[in-house]
């Protein structure tokens, strides 16, 4: 990890270092989502799944020896960034490889993205070119099979379209974008070149390139996803519906069916705790999330002093951007 | 018995090839006469081959075992590019439906290649259970050692779970085995049933091997610049990430040369475009650590680099073995510095588990990382407890496997400084006999016996036609014209 790339997860506030790092790996819990929410974090969450808390804390120590950071243990360890840290963070922000487009909830799994639209342009390109026979360029069963049934819906003739739209999103990226986009994708009539060749090329160093390659494929998947879902490109990248996770999700929409606390307990035969927390997962990730609700507002009233209803304000306090 | 001109016939028909390498069709043959087999064979020798030919002749599910997650890839890779069947992976990489999706699907599929942890998994084990093994294959099969330098304590459990599951017969396959590996290989895995044992000279003779000695890094980039500017495919071996990543660089920076790093670190997909790129001449270096290497199958790399010794001859042969496999003349070298053995020793007592670790880790009431623990060595640990050794069994295995590590290291730096022929060595250490052919001007030599320059005049090695890439990088209509026009 190049230690420089962390500092815009910072702020001159103290903020839990812990969190951030499960929040940029994608630790779903209740108190990682609400710092996302509170730190305006959530976008990125899951951009660095590989990240090891080694590297990552090596990093924050190397930022803290060079004053960008101070680091303090409180309850928990936490971190704040010093002026010349703010500085560097105003610089890198400005930077045409910084992430402006990531959205996790929004837009998927970059990696996902990724990998579908490689697969994808082989599939194409080698069935235009009679080639029949080749390693596909990802070795997930799921992916391949999505991608399989894909593209025999998709059919002859949809495959001008995917290619036509496919060219006219990528015209619209900024230039940096593009040329990622394009030299990465390969099949067996076009190699494409390898991710360290392209950093080479573009004068980054690797982890700035793998940055830049993830703003490329969110920025190409806002655009995409914003067309009408009918069209040969959304549909391939649509992402699911259910932001929450499959339990939670479960949960809220008992509560908006208006089953009662005791029902929702009864029907889904999980500890009240755990279904508290469905609750607050879909409160801190539901753009519409009805804190309103008799039963959301009766179960915070049971307890007002208690974790749940406490939670719940600060949420919902945060998404109105009231200060606490 | 279906004779040797009837296999030579399915094997041009279904795979092309006009001979079998030797070994092959022996093994073939004990393997359909319902023998298990033991099969140590020279790396390029076509280990897979058997296999795949046998899927046209015995019924059932092939299941391969294979340690490197790499390894299994690029096999079943290769695999899906033939119509031989439907293929499949199981690996740790795999989430719950991946792997749910796998494991429904295993009665279409002719291949399945797992883990030894893998296939471990009480599920996995139910599913074998219910559909007919044809044939069982343990790949890297010295890894069941603990006399090898690369002992694997999952595979120890291999012998336990082919009783289970009960396939139709057994191949047991390896590059680089000792008698004594060997003999561990049989006892672990078959017990007294017996078992035909192949086992061929692990010579390669179109390989020329040389030592480099040099004293410092300036001059160990001097003779790679000099090598470096001649055109051949080249593979060098880093002993690190790290220093995989730096070299690349230093050579993207102060060559022409189209270059690329490999490690596990990358992702799936950025490997595998590596590794595309290289097969087609389209990258002319890669510098790796050893997550390059067994099954990928490039024939014309011309030269291998090791920037650094590895630490043993097992490592060394396996490496060694991926230069030449069209059977052209390939060099392999070797830079030795003074420091490296003991570089290299610090290293290997830096990865060893103590007592007091073994100890720690089991206190625990269950299994569970530890932070004072590598991955690796939580995973060893982990393993020693699934499989319920007592503490004091793991303590001295461990102890064991440590001293043979050490002790290996030993025997290959002596190796490296020894003025005697390079071949004759390794055939004695792993044959146990002289090399089939004597020392010649094309056998090898070191820096102190030659230089390098003579010996590049002695081989003249083969120059491949380098496709000239005008610019890199494509704009988006030529990158579309080549994709889809």
């Amino acid at each position: 990890m190049q230690p420089n790339l962390l500092l815009p997860f910072f702020s001159t506030d103290f903020r839990r270092v812990k969190a951030i790092y499960y929040l940029l790996t994608g630790k779903r819990t209740i108190s990682n989502l609400s710092a996302g929410l509170e730190y305006g974090l959530l976008p990125y969450f899951r951009i660095f799944p590989k990240l090891s808390q080694a590297d990552y804390f090596k990093a924050l120590a190397e930022l803290t020896a060079q004053h960008y950071l101070v680091q303090r243990t409180d309850e928990q360890p936490v971190a704040r960034l010093t002026t010349t840290g703010k500085l560097a963070k105003t610089v890198l922000c400005q930077q045409d490889y910084w992430l402006h487009s990531v959205n996790y909830f929004e837009i998927g799994d970059w990696q996902i993205q990724w990998e579908k639209l490689m697969l994808s342009v082989q599939v194409i390109s080698n069935y235009r070119h009679h080639i029949t026979k080749y390693i596909p360029t990802t070795n997930h069963p799921l992916l391949l099979r999505e991608i399989r049934h894909w593209f025999y819906r998709v059919g002859a003739h949809q495959q001008q379209e995917f290619i036509d739209s496919l060219a006219e999103s990528i015209a619209q990226l900024p230039k940096l974008a593009q040329t990622i986009l394009v030299n990465s994708l390969h099949s067996e009539t076009f190699a494409g070149v390898s991710d360290f060749q392209l950093a080479q090329d573009l004068q980054l160093t690797g982890a700035e390139f793998q940055l830049a390659r993830i703003e490329a494929i969110s920025s190409l998947m806002t655009l995409i996803l914003a067309e009408d879902p009918a069209r040969v490109l959304p549909s391939l990248f649509q992402v699911p519906e259910q932001t929450l996770s499959r339990s939670a999700q479960r949960t809220y929409d008992l509560v908006q069916q208006g089953k009662s606390w005791s029902q929702i307990q009864q029907m889904s035969r999980q500890k009240e705790g755990t279904l508290k927390e469905h609750l607050l997962e879909a409160a801190i990730l539901l753009t519409d999330f009805d804190f309103k609700a008799p039963l959301v507002r009766q179960i915070g009233q049971e307890d007002p002093e208690g974790f749940f209803a406490q939670k719940l304000t600060q949420i919902k306090s945060l998404k109105e951007g009231v200060s606490l | 018995m279906i004779d040797q001109q009837q296999l030579k016939s399915e094997l041009k028909a279904n795979f092309g090839y006009d001979h079998f390498h030797a070994g092959q069709v022996e093994l073939i043959q004990a393997l359909l006469a319902g023998d298990n087999v033991i099969g140590v064979l020279p790396t390029g020798s076509g280990k897979s081959l058997i296999y795949q030919f046998l899927s046209l002749h015995l019924p059932g599910l092939f299941v391969i075992v294979t340690p490197l997650i790499s390894l299994m890839e690029d096999q079943a890779n290769r695999i899906r590019m033939s119509d031989l069947g439907g293929v499949a992976v199981l690996n740790g990489q795999l989430d719950f439906q991946e792997k749910k999706y796998v494991l429904e699907g295993l009665a279409k599929t002719k291949f399945l290649f797992l883990a030894p942890e893998t296939l471990q998994q009480p599920e996995v084990i139910r599913q074998l259970q219910r559909l007919s093994v044809g044939l069982f294959i343990v790949d890297e099969a010295h890894c069941i050692s603990s006399w090898g330098p690369d002992f694997r304590p999952d595979y120890l459990q291999l012998g336990a779970i082919r009783r289970q599951i009960k396939p139709l017969t057994s191949l047991v396959l390896t590059a680089t085995a000792t008698d004594r590996v060997v003999q561990d290989i049989q006892q672990s895995l078959f017990g007294q049933e017996p078992s035909y044992l192949y086992k061929d000279s692990v010579d390669r003779r179109n390989l020329y091997l040389r030592t480099e000695f040099v004293s410092n890094p300036e001059e160990k980039w001097e003779i790679l610049t000099q090598l470096l500017a001649h055109p051949w495919p080249t593979l060098i071996y880093a002993s690190t990430r790290k220093r995989a990543e730096e070299l690349a660089l230093l050579i993207a920076q102060k060559t022409k040369r189209r270059v690329a790093f490999y490690h596990a670190g990358l992702e799936d997909g950025a490997r595998l475009h590596i590794q595309q790129l290289f097969l087609h001449d389209q990258l002319d270096v890669v510098v790796a650590t050893s997550a390059f290497g067994m099954g990928i199958d490039k024939q014309n790399l011309r030269l291998l680099i090791h920037d650094e010794m590895p630490a043993n001859f097992e490592n060394y042969l396996q490496e060694i073995g991926r230069a030449g496999r069209d059977g052209n003349q390939a060099l392999t070298l070797i830079f030795v510095d003074v420091h490296d053995y003991s570089r290299l020793l610090k290293r290997q007592t830096s990865h060893q588990i103590r007592p007091e670790m073994v100890e720690h880790f089991f206190s625990m009431p269950r299994i569970q990382p530890q932070a004072d623990l590598s991955i690796e060595q939580n995973q060893v640990l982990a393993t020693y407890r699934r499989a319920h050794f007592p503490q004091e069994t793991v303590i001295a295995m461990l102890k064991k496997t440590s001293k043979v590590r050490d002790d290996q290291l030993q025997i290959f730096w002596d190796f490296l400084n020894s003025d005697q022929c390079l071949r004759q060595q390794i055939c004695r250490y792993f044959d146990h006999e002289d090399a089939p052919q004597p020392h010649d001007q094309l056998c090898c030599s070191n820096s102190h016996q030659s230089t390098l320059a003579e010996v590049l005049q002695w081989l003249n090695l083969p120059a491949e036609a380098v496709e000239e890439v005008a610019n890199s990088l494509a704009t988006r209509q030529q990158a579309w014209q080549r994709l889809f026009d």
